[in-house]
């Protein structure tokens, strides 16, 4: 990393803030606070809604995962269209017209103040703890590839997010997610030219192509029906329509975004922009793990990604083994090279390739690779070892040229801001508006808007403290991970049993939700089901109990009949 | 903070296509598109 990037990230850190900063002047309330006075454009919330939902450890991953795994991540997303058609029918226009600044508090309209109070701490717990990791992840990757201490990287990362979200709010949030969004969107093309450009002379994208296409990276249409075997076809379009049903609909950090519309059709087209763009988006982001797949067949990877732990497997394997898996995996290395350049040399005369020598050095690749990390695994205070994440900031720093290095550390930088700063701003929200309003509000003697800066504040140093301890949690990361994956489907089932249930009522909603909650504990404990299909038995799970209960139970004196 | 009380909304225009259901379909129909391509270009011998 030189001077120049260094210069291009500082420049861009000081704008961002400053910008972050201008843009939230004029709150005079909460509504302003909270909401940005109600007062957004609907591009504006669609960029902000689009860049709230990448992390950096998204970006970063999600390029690892297509370098590693190919492009099959991609149905994760396929469900998302659907979910915001869904949405802007339903839930969307309710929330709007409700006046409401949380999902959680239509639901003490709807059905009980019990029912919200679970819902909305479901969403802190989950929220609260994942912001930390949100923010742990990348910089720990960073860490390890700029050769700065965690806590640093941590401080840059959330100092310049946290200052301009307790200053500026909501608003803060949406204008600076626009400006961040448009440097992602930057850096995702100048990553795909740059990995195209990088190509060896005389090696066509269409060679690229076809050579990640006999490694079986281009393979995305998976038909299986297993419900554990992950991203098929279905549980990207069933699993992940209820996916994105729970995040875009019941997490607070997508609802609030949207609620900021001038008016509902702001919110609806914000919606829309994101089932237009996401897929194509991901699609280019995992596009580039794909190019820089190729891109390594012609520069020599490293045996393992994360350099400090192959330092580690270097000074501590048995003698010699360290240096023996190396020169084995050089030399598979050199043959695939040979033989991935006589495939497009065979492509480019018209005559068939045999891929059999390229699978096999490939092939020889991986299991030398694999021995290594078994070995790693193996040495004394060695956990489970996943470099997945390293993949595409070692391309980052050691294969860009100077000033694209910096701007695509920006980029890394702008992810994690934008999905720090949105769910502060929700944190906050939830914790004000279905908490400390409802229970503590009437005796404080601080101005609302004090409150919610507190708050913020708040937030923002209890995620930087699990992001600087996050290092000592061990497996609970994990944990923390798929919290979210636990409860959305469950919450998402009380709003559909608000939707679809005429006679549901509060106790239905409260039982149902805890019966959902326990199901998909169950579900992720004792199955293989994969992650996606959760959020779907949660949701049928509460909407099924939740009607039963409010059926048999007796309907509360002087209540309305249903409809 | 008490709930806000429902605001005088501006009237819900729909900016193309005359009318939301229409938006929708032309919503449904870019996606699967898009699904067709992407099977396409997953499916392509290149």
């Amino acid at each position: 990393v030189g001077s120049l990037d260094w210069a291009v990230l500082g420049v861009y850190l000081v704008a961002i803030l400053s910008f972050g900063l201008l843009s939230g002047r004029g709150n005079r309330g909460i509504t302003d606070f909270f909401l940005a006075g109600r007062r957004m454009p609907w591009w504006a919330i669609g960029l902000s809604v689009m860049a709230t939902q990448i992390s950096a450890i998204t970006f970063v991953g999600t390029t690892g995962q297509a370098y590693t795994d190919g492009m099959r991540f991609l149905v994760v997303y396929f469900g998302l269209p659907f979910a915001m058609v869904i949405l802007c029918v339903t839930l969307v226009p309710l929330f709007y017209r409700s006046g409401v600044f949380t999902a959680y508090e239509y639901l003490e309209r709807r059905f009980d103040p019990r029912t919200r109070t679970l819902t909305s701490l479901l969403f802190l717990a989950s929220r609260g703890l994942s912001v930390g990791i949100t923010l742990y992840a990348p910089s720990l990757v960073l860490s390890v590839i700029l050769g700065w201490s965690e806590s640093r990287t941590v401080l840059f990362m959330a100092g310049a997010a946290i200052a301009y979200v307790i200053y500026g709010g909501n608003r803060s949030v949406i204008w600076t997610d626009v400006v961040q969004m448009t440097v992602i969107w930057l850096g995702i093309f100048v990553c795909v030219g740059t990995a195209v450009s990088q190509l060896p002379a005389g090696f066509r994208l269409t060679d690229a192509l076809a050579l990640a296409q006999t490694s079986g990276k281009l393979r995305i249409m998976d038909t299986s029906w297993s419900l554990s075997k992950p991203y098929t076809l279905w549980s990207g379009l069933l699993g992940g329509l209820f996916l994105m049903l729970s995040y875009f609909g019941c997490d607070q950090s997508q609802v609030q975004r949207y609620l900021s519309g001038s008016d509902l059709t702001q919110s609806r087209l914000s919606l829309l922009f994101n089932a237009f763009f996401k897929i194509p988006m991901q699609f280019l982001v995992l596009l580039t793990g794909v190019l820089v797949f190729v891109f390594y067949h012609f520069h020599a990877p490293p045996l393992l990604w994360n350099p400090v732990e192959l330092a580690r497997l270097e000074a501590h394997a048995p003698s010699g083994a360290a240096k023996e898996l190396e020169d084995r995996f050089g030399r598979a290395f050199a043959e695939r090279r040979a033989a991935a350049e006589s495939m497009a040399a065979a492509r480019h005369r018209g005559a068939s390739a045999d891929p059999e020598t390229y699978l096999r050095a490939a092939g020889e690749m991986g299991a030398t690779r694999a021995e290594a990390v078994r070995t790693l695994e193996g040495l004394e205070g060695g956990g489970r070892y996943n470099d997945t994440n390293y993949i595409f900031p070692s391309y980052v720093v050691n294969e860009l040229p100077h000033g694209l290095t910096g701007l695509v550390i920006a980029v890394i930088f702008a992810a994690a801001m934008t999905a720090l700063s949105g769910e502060l701003s929700a944190l906050a929200t939830a914790s004000m508006v279905d908490f400390y309003s409802r229970f503590v509000g009437r005796k404080g003697s601080l101005s609302e808007l004090l409150i919610a800066r507190l708050l913020t504040a708040g937030w923002g140093l209890f995620a930087c403290l699990v992001a600087l301890r996050a290092g000592h949690l061990g497996s609970a990361i994990e944990v923390v991970n798929t919290l979210g994956s636990l409860f959305y489907g469950s919450i998402l089932g009380v709003f559909l049993l608000a939707l679809l249930v005429r006679e549901a009522r509060g106790a239905g909603a409260f039982y149902g939700l805890l019966a959902g909650l326990a199901t998909v504990l169950g579900v992720a404990r004792f199955t293989s089901i994969h992650f996606l299909w959760w959020n779907l038995i949660g949701a049928s799970c509460v909407v099924a109990v939740g009607s039963v209960i409010s059926i048999l139970s007796p309907r509360p004196e002087g209540a309305p009949p249903p409809g | 903070m008490t709930p806000s009380p429902p605001e005088p909304f501006l009237p819900d225009h729909v900016p193309l296509f005359g009318t939301w259901g229409r938006i929708y379909t032309a919503v449904i129909a870019v996606t699967l598109l898009v699904m067709g391509a992407l099977a396409l270009f997953s499916a392509w011998n290149f």
